[in-house]
């Protein structure tokens, strides 16, 4: 996936770069709709998901390794559980940020689970991968912070 | 011998004064059974837990999430079908057992439960899902998600599903009565043939017992939805879906399709072996229709439709129900119903009503109470008129023909209670009697 994920964003950035993206002053009516309740959502009954978001980010920003691991454990323990994240998430109204916080609690786990155990990372769900999907998650979070003003 | 003393006995009973066409048509009646796919559980409004305790359950209620579909509460696959063809079929009351959580060795309980209550022994129609929970399927799935109410209990496990292909077939070759009950694999002492058997027993000569499977619980990886990078929104694929990693799905999705396929191979065996009692046994795979159907799209968990919760909690910790988890929601059951309907429809229409006789070959106040009658398709004075020249001709032996009937003569021993079965038909008509 790391690779189909960089060719991809290479790809796309050529295509960013030499076509124009649909413009954001007027959004439709239905998208800014969506995108305000998606940043109510998060603001309220999604706060717990998005903890998981913070963390993974506060987690890959530095050496990732056991003691850092347990410590992201323990801290997402005093706020949330992981069923009640999982759940949560499924009510995401914007598809695209909840396949993708979906995609980050999978491979926040994997990378958690493999780190403590000792074990390397599967090639799908190694730590490139969570940078790669944590920095998709924050930026559709700001795009739809954008869309919903 | 005995079996021309029971031709003695109905002939000499033959001359009953009224026709019986003059009868109102009868009408069937309807047993659900089995286990929380049939009972509804994964919707709202189920009726209260204590009006329901199963004989089995002693002093503890039992909540058996009942979808029955009457005083306001919603409605399982079989209440949503019975709406759709009860007036059509001449269904005329439905008794609802099935409960939550059931495996292969509740369902005599259930069965005893409908007696006691609703003063029946047999029905015309029976319908059920089980065998699910005997190879504990949703503890495999809790399983290969993880389902743990702490991130470290969550991260602490190897991700994954813990169960290989082979241990799942193997349980499910367990259910089918292929292997031996071994006790840490495998829920209950009952497998389904043995249970095929047992509803057998309580359904009316010319009735349909109809077995239904289970849908795949997640959606094929390939066709999975893609995920979007922003701000351009590059399409890619999956790691995970929901709590479940794109690497157990084969193995869920395998897992099912064996499942359903070992039903319906115990399902077949036993439409053959019921079938000259006049009992028809049908399998009704509804993990293609209506869950993966062109005509009704593709609706497990991780498609853009899903019509099966997945994770799903009610309640507050530590009453957490996770129950509803990976059953269908209320589109999942209206649609189930649908495809049930379109099937009774297809099999009844053609069969039309099983009509008693009852003034063809004995009366109420003879001596062979125990004898009975029943006429699929052929007019009670045709069946008369059939045992009239049965009389003259033969008498009846293990096979005869006559008056354009082929009749075979089955015997079953019940508990050193011998049943002779006569099951005659002539074009795709038939009828069959039988006494004890």
């Amino acid at each position: 996936m790391h690779r189909n994920l960089t060719f991809a964003l290479v790809a796309a950035t050529i295509a960013l770069l030499t076509s124009c993206s649909p413009s954001r002053d007027d959004p439709p009516n239905e998208a800014k709709q969506e995108a305000v309740a998606t940043i109510a959502w998060i603001r309220g009954e999604g706060r717990a998901a998005v903890a998981v978001h913070d963390t993974a980010r506060s987690l890959i920003s530095a050496e990732i390794t056991v003691s850092s691991c347990d410590a992201a454990v323990d801290a997402l323990d005093r706020t949330s559980t992981p069923v009640a994240v999982v759940e949560t998430i499924t009510k995401v109204p914007n598809a695209d940020l909840r396949a993708a916080l979906e995609e980050e609690q999978g491979l926040f786990r994997a990378v958690v689970s493999d780190t403590t155990r000792g074990r390397p990372s599967e090639p799908d769900a190694g730590v490139d991968q969570l940078r790669i999907v944590a920095d998709a998650v924050t930026a559709l979070i700001r795009h739809l912070e954008e869309l919903a003003r | 011998m005995r079996s021309f003393m029971v031709a003695v006995c109905v002939l000499s009973l033959l001359s009953a004064p009224e026709s019986a066409a003059a009868q109102p048509a009868p009408t069937r009646t309807w047993l659900v059974l089995g286990d929380s796919y049939s009972s509804g559980e994964g919707v709202q409004n189920t009726a209260t837990p204590s009006e329901h305790q199963p004989p089995e359950s002693g002093e503890r209620v039992r909540d058996c999430r009942r979808a029955d579909g009457t005083e306001g509460n919603a409605s399982s696959w079989a209440p949503t079908a019975y709406r759709m063809v009860a007036a059509e079929l001449r269904v005329s009351r439905m008794d609802f057992l099935a409960c939550t959580g059931a495996i292969s060795d509740e369902i005599p309980g259930q069965i005893a439960e409908a007696r006691k209550r609703f003063g029946v022994d047999k029905w015309d129609i029976v319908t059920f899902s089980v065998g699910g929970n005997n190879i504990r399927f949703a503890d495999i799935i809790k399983d290969c998600i993880g389902i743990r109410l702490t991130w470290r209990a969550f991260v602490d496990q190897p991700v994954g599903c813990k169960i290989t292909t082979d241990q799942l077939r193997a349980r499910v070759d367990v259910l089918a009565g292929r292997a031996g009950i071994t006790q840490d694999q495998y829920r209950g002492e009952t497998t389904l043939p043995q249970i095929y058997k047992k509803v057998a027993e309580h359904v009316k000569p010319g009735g349909h017992v109809i077995v239904l499977g289970y849908p795949n619980i997640i959606e094929d990886t390939a066709e999975w939805p893609l995920m979007s990078i922003p701000p351009w929104l590059v399409k890619v694929r999956k790691f995970s879906c929901g709590l479940f990693l794109r690497n157990d799905v084969p193995l869920l999705r395998a897992g099912a399709t064996y499942l359903n396929q070992r039903i319906q191979d115990v399902v077949r065996e036993a439409d053959l072996k019921h079938e000259d009692a006049g009992i028809r046994f049908d399998f009704l795979d509804i993990s293609q229709k209506p869950y993966e159907d062109p005509s009704t799209g593709r609706h497990s968990i991780c498609t853009d439709d899903p019509w099966l919760h997945g994770v799903k909690i009610d309640g507050e910790v530590p009453d957490l129900y996770f129950k509803k988890s990976f059953h269908p929601n209320q589109s999942g059951y209206d649609a189930t119903g649908k495809v049930l309907a379109d099937h009774l429809r297809a099999r009844l229409k053609a069969d039309e009503v099983v009509r008693s006789c009852p003034l063809v070959g004995f009366t109420p106040n003879s001596d062979d109470s125990a004898f009975e009658i029943s006429s699929a398709g052929v007019p009670c004075d045709e069946v008369e008129s059939m045992l009239r020249e049965a009389r003259r001709t033969t008498g009846f032996s293990n096979s005869f023909r006559v008056n354009g009937f082929d009749c075979r003569v089955t015997g079953v021993n019940t508990e050193g209670m011998i049943t002779r079965i006569f099951r005659c038909g002539k074009d795709r008509s038939w009828f069959t009697f039988h006494r004890e």
